[in-house]
Order: structure tokens, then C-alpha cells, then sequence
């Protein structure tokens, strides 16, 4: 009997203690807590009250440096096409065209001063593919690919989520491929006129030597 | 639902009379009703389909389902080099991201063997244990869900939150980190990190007890969990149970203690395990002990590694990232504690490709759920409710 008693008088209190926490809560909730990001030195220090943010007219704040949306300097990318062959869900499409050598000043240099041998017409990140990992931008020799700290880009289409950044028109990447194509078929004449002879017994050369270096 | 059909007519019936005592009444004419608890049931935490087989509201077989969150981690595995393995790791263990990762390091690692800078090591070991707290107060939260307790999930929520901000802050990103990398860390934290997580300890400690006094002490919540889904010891190791469900039976198995990696062994903590005073060793009060102690265990380990956490100007931690990671051929595997118990890797190399000939994990929750089937037995409905929310599974390790 003593224990029924005893059992009630448990179950009231830890909840009367539970309600008192409630309570204190509750009492606070006059005031609220502002939406200072953690590198904010007082982030600790900010009132107990609601910590709620009434989004999207308050947002947490994202650090400088956080991993979201995939951004692109295409002024700076040599089309190298590292990210393209780091990304694991394969998000990154790009396509990239031989500059000819006298487009190498129109072509321009990245701002690191390395000269940019390559157009890049295609450029396309798919965004809603993107898992954020971070790797294309450690992979990226001028680091012209990196994340931007800009988490909301929801779309209603799936479409919008493809961001293109190739820096030729599709008129213009047409010019520079015929152009490309042209010169190096010039080139080739070139060789087949001149160089034919002298090439030749180049590849002959080389068989002869492999046998012999393995014995 | 769907009708079995009628019993035998000497069918036995199992009644739960009151807390302690379950009577079996035989010579009874009863029907056998399969009810599917989930894939949506809200308790079920994600995608996990119970078939149970009731005899009113006694449960007489509760059999798992899986699958419906497979997302083909070992064929992955085939098709991407090592380090693009990482951002998968977090992807199994989506509440504890950091404690996967450091698993699947330390298996490549171990596989490569390569030496790994001391302030690396510290950093790892603060940002699993931030991790290991996050997952701990979902857990709890969660739970005290399950059992009609809304408000201390709201407590755990508001705390998670600064962690999620911490390691934000110092990975990029929320949830999904790709933070460690192998042979050292994406960053170096930033300057204010070791302050900022100090101001953190000591702003968590109090909370916790309080979430002790709102959930633990609860009358209900004990009501609800003690004595319920008791697992003998024995049953556990032969099970395969890892983490603060062994614990929960009175094993004292702790892999930072019992295979220890990284810095651990330099690191005073205890691992807790119930002495049977405030729950029935084994039960699901036990369990949910276990991880309320645990938690203020990793603040011990956190206050430790800052203190010990050497500081050197101009640290690189890509440094001694190897450029390409091709390792010798060889099999290897490496193991952790996770918050739900014993990660581990398994991996093979054939010494030619970048890639993993083959890659598999050991998921803890995957290992710990396998039991539900025993632990199932007898138990009523509601109790079985309890019962899946102290295995504190997550169903994107479960399936892989």
C-alpha cells in the first residue's frame, strides 16, 4: 500500500519538475534569441528565450566558406578538366576546343598570369546532381571552381538547377572549332608535304631497339 | 491488414497482466492478425517495415523489413576513387557523418600506412565526439517522442543545433561533412574553434542535466521503458550487438577502449555501463542510460583533446594527403565506435587501380536491428514502439 502511495508521489513530483523546466521556458519566451552566426564572438552569450527563426525573413547565418552552391570563374579555368573526372556523381559536363596560336592573346591569361590554351564553350553544372563534397575545388589547379556560401537556390523546375558557364556563344564555339579544324588540316599538308620523309623511319627505329633492350 | 485465419484450438494466448507478470492462457480460440507497422509509421525512424504477427495486442513474431533506402554502397564503391568514397560514408550515418568518416580513414589509412600528424589526429577526435553528441541527443529526442514526450526533443534540438553550427563552421557544411579526409583534414579549424567549443562545454553541461531531469527521472518515460525488451548479455555478444546497446547489457565493450585508434589511448573517459540500481540491466532504460552518460563523456574527451591539441603556426592539413592513392594490394579491416555501436571497413585492394576492388561496411544498426525478432517476443504493441526506439536505428546504415 505504502508503495502505491510512494509511486504516486514519484510520478507527481518528477513531472511537477518537468513542468517547472517548461515553466522557466515558457517565462522566457518573451524574449528572443538573436541570429548571430558561430564564428560571432558572443554567439554563447546571446539571451535564453525562442530560438526560432521566422525564415525567410531571418536566416541562420552560413559561414564564408560554406560548401553550397557551385560557382564557376570561367575568366580563370584552363580547361583542364579535373573536376569533371573528380566528381563522383558526375555533375560537371564540359566540353573545351584548342585554341589556335593566333587566339592565344584574345584567349587572354588567367589572373594567376598562366597563359589559357583552351575555349571552353561547355561549362554545366548540375546543381540538383551536386552532393557538395567539396572535391572539384580541391582538385581545381587555378581555383576558379569553388562552393559560395549561397545554401537557398530551391527552383521550381528542375531545369533552372543546370547553371551554365562556358564562355563562348554557340555561334561563336562553331567559328573556333572550323577554325581549329582548318588550321590543323593545313598543318597536316604541311607535315605530309614535308615531314613524310623524316617521320618515317622513326617508328621503324623503335621496334628494333624494344627487343633488343629486353634481352 | 489480413486475417491468418483461425488459431488451433489449442492455440496458446500470452497476456501481459500487468508490468512483471504475462500469463499464458492455452485452449483458447484466438485469430492471429498480421499487422504492418510501418514503412510511414512516424516511429519506425525512416523507411523500416515491421510485419508483426499479434494475437490481440501481443506481439508474437515482429519480423523487420529493409531495403527501401538501399543505395548500392558497395557497387559505389567499385566505380570511385578512395577519396570520393568519403562523402558516401557520410551519406550511411547521416547523424554521426564525422564518426563514419574517421572509420573509413582510418581503414585507408591502415591500409596505406601512412603516419598522420598529432594535430590531426586531436582535431578528428574533437569533431567525432561533437558528432557522437549531436547523435546522442537525437536519439534521446527521438525516443522521448516515441513515448509521447514532445518537449525534450525540442531541448535536444535547440543544443544540436550549435554543434550542426560548430562543424559547419569549420567543414562547410551541415550534415553531410566530407571534413576528413585520408591522411589528414579538408581545413585547419579556424582560429576561434578551440574557444568556441571550450564556450560550448560549458554551456552544454548544465543542459544536459536538465534533460535529465525533463526525460530520464520522468516517471512515465521510466514506466514506459523498464523491464521492457530485456537482452541477456550472452544473447547480445552472440547477436553481434555493439556500442550502447552491449552496453546496455552490462558488457563493458568499448572500441576507443577495447581496440583503441587515433588518440584515444591517451584520453581519460569512462565507458558507462548500467549496475542495475536505477533500470533492469538489459532493458530499454538501460540502454537509453547508456547514451545519456555517454554524452558526458565525450564533453571529458573534448575538455582533454583542446587541452592537449598542439598548436603550430601555419599548419597545412592537406599535407601529407597523398597526391594519388593507389595502396598495395592487400585486404584490410578497420574499425570504430560509432555512436550506434562498431563501424567498420572492409577493403580490398588489388595494388593496380585507384578504386577499391571492393569495399564493405559492417553497419552497427544493420547488426543491432537483426535481434528485433527476439527481443519482439511477447511484448505488446506499444512496448514494441519502445523497443525500436532504443535500438536508436538509422535507416540509411541499415540499408547501406
Amino acid at each position: 500500500m505504502s508503495e502505491y502511495f510512494s509511486n504516486i508521489k514519484t510520478g507527481a513530483t518528477t513531472i511537477a519538475t518537468g513542468m517547472a523546466i517548461t515553466l522557466k521556458h515558457f517565462f522566457n519566451a518573451v524574449k528572443r534569441k538573436g541570429d548571430a552566426g558561430i564564428d560571432d564572438a558572443d554567439y554563447f552569450r546571446q539571451v535564453d528565450g525562442l530560438c526560432t527563426l521566422q525564415y525567410p525573413k531571418e536566416v541562420i547565418p552560413t559561414p564564408p566558406h560554406g560548401r553550397y552552391r557551385l560557382y564557376v570563374n570561367i575568366d580563370d579555368c584552363i580547361g583542364c578538366r579535373q573536376c569533371e573526372r573528380a566528381c563522383p556523381v558526375e555533375c560537371i559536363a564540359i566540353e573545351t576546343i584548342k585554341t589556335t596560336n593566333d587566339d592565344l592573346a584574345v584567349c587572354g591569361k588567367t589572373s594567376g598570369g598562366q597563359q589559357k590554351r583552351m575555349w571552353v564553350p561547355l561549362f554545366d553544372i548540375d546543381t540538383a546532381k551536386c552532393m557538395t563534397c567539396g572535391i572539384c575545388q580541391s582538385v581545381c589547379p587555378t581555383d576558379c571552381l569553388y562552393h559560395t556560401a549561397v545554401a537557398d537556390f530551391s527552383e521550381f523546375d528542375v531545369r533552372n538547377m543546370m547553371y551554365h558557364f562556358g564562355n563562348l556563344s554557340k555561334i561563336e564555339a562553331e567559328a573556333k572549332r572550323k577554325k581549329l579544324a582548318e588550321q590543323q588540316a593545313q598543318a597536316a599538308k604541311e607535315k605530309a608535304a614535308t615531314g613524310a620523309p623524316a617521320a618515317k623511319p622513326a617508328p621503324k627505329a623503335a621496334p628494333q631497339q624494344k627487343p633488343g633492350g629486353a634481352e | 491488414m489480413q486475417e491468418l485465419g483461425k488459431a488451433e484450438s489449442n492455440s496458446t494466448r500470452i497476456i501481459r497482466q500487468d508490468d512483471k507478470r504475462v500469463i499464458i492462457e492455452k485452449d483458447l480460440d484466438t485469430e492471429y492478425m498480421v499487422l504492418s507497422m510501418g514503412p510511414q509509421h512516424p516511429s519506425t525512424h525512416g523507411v523500416l517495415r515491421l510485419e508483426c504477427i499479434t494475437d490481440g495486442e501481443v506481439v508474437v513474431e515482429a519480423e523487420p523489413y529493409l531495403g527501401y533506402l538501399h543505395r548500392c554502397f558497395e557497387k559505389y564503391c567499385e566505380n570511385v576513387d578512395y577519396p570520393g568514397i568519403v562523402p558516401y560514408t557520410d551519406r550511411m550515418d547521416y547523424l554521426a557523418g564525422m564518426n563514419s568518416e574517421l572509420a573509413y580513414c582510418i581503414t585507408v589509412e591502415k591500409l596505406l600506412d601512412i603516419e598522420i600528424p598529432r594535430r590531426v589526429e586531436f582535431i578528428r577526435v574533437i569533431v567525432s565526439e561533437l558528432n557522437r553528441i549531436a547523435s546522442h541527443l537525437v536519439a534521446i529526442g527521438t525516443y522521448g517522442i516515441d513515448l509521447g514526450a514532445f518537449t525534450p526533443f525540442l531541448f535536444c534540438f535547440r543544443d544540436r543545433e550549435h554543434i550542426m553550427n560548430l562543424l559547419e563552421w569549420i567543414s562547410g557544411a551541415r550534415m553531410l561533412y566530407n571534413y576528413i579526409w585520408i591522411g589528414g583534414l579538408a581545413y585547419d579549424v579556424p582560429a576561434d574553434f578551440k574557444k568556441r567549443v571550450a564556450e560550448f562545454v560549458t554551456y552544454f553541461r548544465p543542459k544536459a542535466v536538465e534533460l535529465c531531469k525533463l526525460l530520464t527521472e520522468n516517471e512515465i518515460f521510466v514506466k514506459r521503458t523498464y523491464d521492457i525488451g530485456i537482452m541477456p548479455a550472452d544473447v547480445a555478444i552472440n547477436y553481434g550487438w555493439s556500442g550502447p546497446m552491449l552496453r546496455g547489457s552490462g558488457v563493458k565493450w568499448d572500441l576507443r577502449r577495447n581496440d583503441p585508434y587515433s588518440v584515444y589511448p591517451e584520453l581519460d573517459f569512462d565507458v558507462p555501463v548500467p549496475d542495475g540500481k536505477f533500470s533492469v540491466v538489459g532493458d530499454c532504460l538501460s540502454r537509453h542510460l547508456v547514451r545519456a552518460l555517454e554524452m558526458e563523456e565525450s564533453l571529458k574527451i573534448i575538455e582533454q583533446c583542446l587541452d592537449k591539441m598542439p598548436e603550430v603556426q601555419g599548419f597545412d592539413s592537406r599535407a601529407l594527403i597523398p597526391k594519388k592513392i593507389r595502396p598495395k594490394a592487400g585486404e584490410v579491416y578497420g574499425r570504430a565506435e560509432n555512436p550506434r555501436g562498431e563501424l567498420g571497413y572492409y577493403i580490398v585492394s588489388d595494388g593496380k587501380s585507384t578504386k577499391p576492388l571492393r569495399c564493405k561496411a559492417r553497419s552497427s544498426c544493420f547488426v543491432n536491428l537483426s535481434a528485433m525478432k527476439d527481443l519482439s517476443k511477447g511484448q505488446l504493441i506499444p512496448d514494441l514502439v519502445a523497443i525500436i526506439g532504443s535500438i536508436d536505428i538509422v535507416l540509411g546504415e541499415v540499408d547501406r
